[in-house]
């Protein structure tokens, strides 16, 4: 089965292919980010219009680029949300007229959800699994039963853990987004003997916060203006030993074998090294999406949606975005 | 020739079927901000009643930014899935259809506050003939709008004496509905000829940039 694969959450408009799942025929992307850097965050209606006139050539192109016809294409599947209201609703109605037009069924899924389904274009997915969730907008730990069957164990309670890397890296006058620029400045220094601190929530909890250590890098860069390099090293060892105290803590609490990342932050070797570790420690295998689809892209959108086609799930035509949706609902 | 019409600019949404310059069918809902939701499932009505339309009329605008985006975002699939040709219209043009014979009319939609889309038009065969170029009103009508013209005014300005003061003495309300076959019907010529759009060509009619991209007077 063929699924054509609809992002359009954000700002960026992505369409992919994806065979039974898993193989991934052709990817395509356009990003209106460039626009909204000039006015300091992503401006929803902007978004929204970049999108209308961006989502039938990247759908067009996709399928040029993969040799498909669209008749070739067996379902859709889109983002139903969170995300932006008019961003959403683009991708959505179009996925709906398409599959109208073209008579093939349609089925809405998670962003979130679909992050963790960039892993599954690598090999296939093992359960009961613990997926992590790292992005600028969200950090959140699941317990992975199967297919469609995610429990929050989790989350953050202010910041999310690319948040603090893009707000750290604004603090050390660095350029949006903030991740690459840190990660790039801590490894030009082997070490610091200065350190930022990790929340303590608690010795049960799942739960992140990442408030804290950024207020600190915000003192931190004022106080040494000297030791970027070594500020970006202490936060990100900071950020990082919050995710992998919380992923310890998880894996022995729940019975998982496998451990998969997700998100933007993902693309981060500090956290891998750290990850791979604690996996070794607790006997456990880590997954890593392949870097280019940690970030918003619609290869993840088809491949869980051919997971909940093959359910009988659907996507009725009444159906609006879901701007605010909680994962595992 | 077969043409699906569809409009959601403004305070219905409308789909209609114009079959061989016939209406064969017209859904009206005056339930603003439902097109994300209905639209398509009225379009599969439509089509399973009478099937695969030859072409597809589309109101562009200006209106409701999200309605207007809807009905283009759906038009652009359909067209490009259905392989047939694609016409955007004016939404406020569409409306004047309806306009009676011999006269004229404030066409206006989205009042917020002061702000609103007004379009002043003609009623002629086989379409309404434009008297000045639909546009985003601020405060007050141009200059140039004759205020000493016995018209209809049609939309939310009509609503209020207030609104209707505002396009002169003479002005009188009209309740006309902006009809999916309107739609269709303006369209049909350019489709009939050929001049239609493409599926990726069809853009909205917005009238005004998103708000934050204009910089506020004295901010520069
Ligand atoms: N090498 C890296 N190290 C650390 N963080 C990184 C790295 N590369 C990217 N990031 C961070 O990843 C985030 C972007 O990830 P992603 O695109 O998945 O999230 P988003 O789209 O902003 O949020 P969401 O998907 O939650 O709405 C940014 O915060 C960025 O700083």
């Amino acid at each position: 089965m063929r699924v054509l694969g609809i992002e359009s959450s954000c700002d960026e408009t992505a369409a992919a292919v994806v065979e039974n799942g898993d193989r991934l025929l052709s990817t395509m992307l356009a990003s209106s980010a460039a626009i909204h850097a000039q006015y300091g965050g992503v401006v929803p209606e902007v978004a929204a219009r970049e999108h209308t006139m961006a989502i039938l050539p990247v759908v067009k192109g996709v399928l040029a680029q993969a040799h498909l016809a669209m008749q070739d294409i067996d379902a859709v599947a889109v983002t139903e949300g969170p995300g932006l209201l008019g961003a959403l609703l683009v991708g959505v109605t179009f996925g709906k007229a398409l599959a109208l037009g073209l008579n093939i069924p349609i089925v809405g899924v998670h962003h979130l959800e679909a992050h963790l389904y960039a892993n599954a274009l690598v090999e296939p997915l093992r359960f009961p699994a613990l997926g992590l969730l790292v992005s600028g907008g969200h950090t959140t730990l699941v317990l992975w039963e199967d297919h469609g069957q995610l429990k929050v164990l989790g989350e953050t309670r202010d910041d999310a853990a690319g948040e603090a890397f893009d707000k750290g890296a604004r603090a050390l006058g660095l350029c949006y987004p903030g991740g690459p620029e840190i990660e790039r400045l801590a490894s030009s220094v082997p070490q610091t003997a200065l350190s930022l601190p990790v929340a303590h929530l608690g010795s049960q909890t799942l739960d992140f916060s990442f408030s804290g250590v950024k207020t600190a890098t915000v003192e931190l860069a004022r106080r040494e203006p000297h030791r970027k390099a070594e500020i970006a090293k202490a936060l990100q060892i900071a950020v990082v030993t919050a995710l992998a105290r919380n992923v310890g803590r998880a894996l022995d609490q729940y019975p998982a074998h496998d451990l998969y990342l997700a998100g933007g932050v993902t693309a981060n070797q500090c956290l891998r090294e750290r990850m791979q570790q604690i996996a070794l420690e607790k006997g456990v295998a880590v997954h890593f999406p392949p870097r280019q689809y940690c970030t918003d892209n619609a290869a993840m959108v088809a491949s869980l949606g051919y997971y909940k086609l093959i359910k009988g799930v659907r996507l009725p035509y009444n159906a609006s975005p879901r701007v605010n949706y909680p994962l595992g609902t | 020739m077969k043409i699906l019409g569809i409009d959601a600019s403004g305070p219905m949404l409308a789909v209609g079927l114009v079959l061989d310059q016939m209406v064969a069918a017209d859904f009206m809902w005056i339930r603003p901000r439902t097109a994300g939701s209905h639209l398509v499932p009225w379009i599969e009505q439509i089509v399973n009643e009478f099937g695969r339309p030859d072409a597809i009329a589309c109101g562009i605008g200006p209106g409701s930014f999200t309605g207007v985006r809807i009905a283009v975002t759906a038009a652009k699939a359909l067209a490009y899935a259905w392989n047939i040709p694609v016409k955007g219209v004016s939404s406020l043009q569409a409306w004047a259809m309806q306009i009676p014979l011999g006269h004229r009319a404030l066409i206006t939609t989205e009042l917020r506050g002061s702000a609103f889309y007004a379009g002043y038009y003609q009623a002629a065969r086989p379409q309404p003939t434009p008297l000045m170029p639909d546009m985003a009103v601020n405060g007050s009508l141009p200059d140039a709008f004759p205020s000493d013209t016995a018209l209809y005014v049609v939309g939310p300005l009509s609503e209020t004496s207030a609104g209707l003061g505002m396009a002169g003495p003479l002005a009188r309300p009209l309740t006309i509905a902006l009809l999916g076959s309107s739609v269709a019907l303006l369209a049909q010529t350019a489709l009939i000829e050929g001049h239609s759009d493409t599926a990726e060509t069809l853009a909205p009619f917005y009238g005004r940039p998103p708000a934050i991209t204009v910089a506020t007077p004295g901010t520069e």
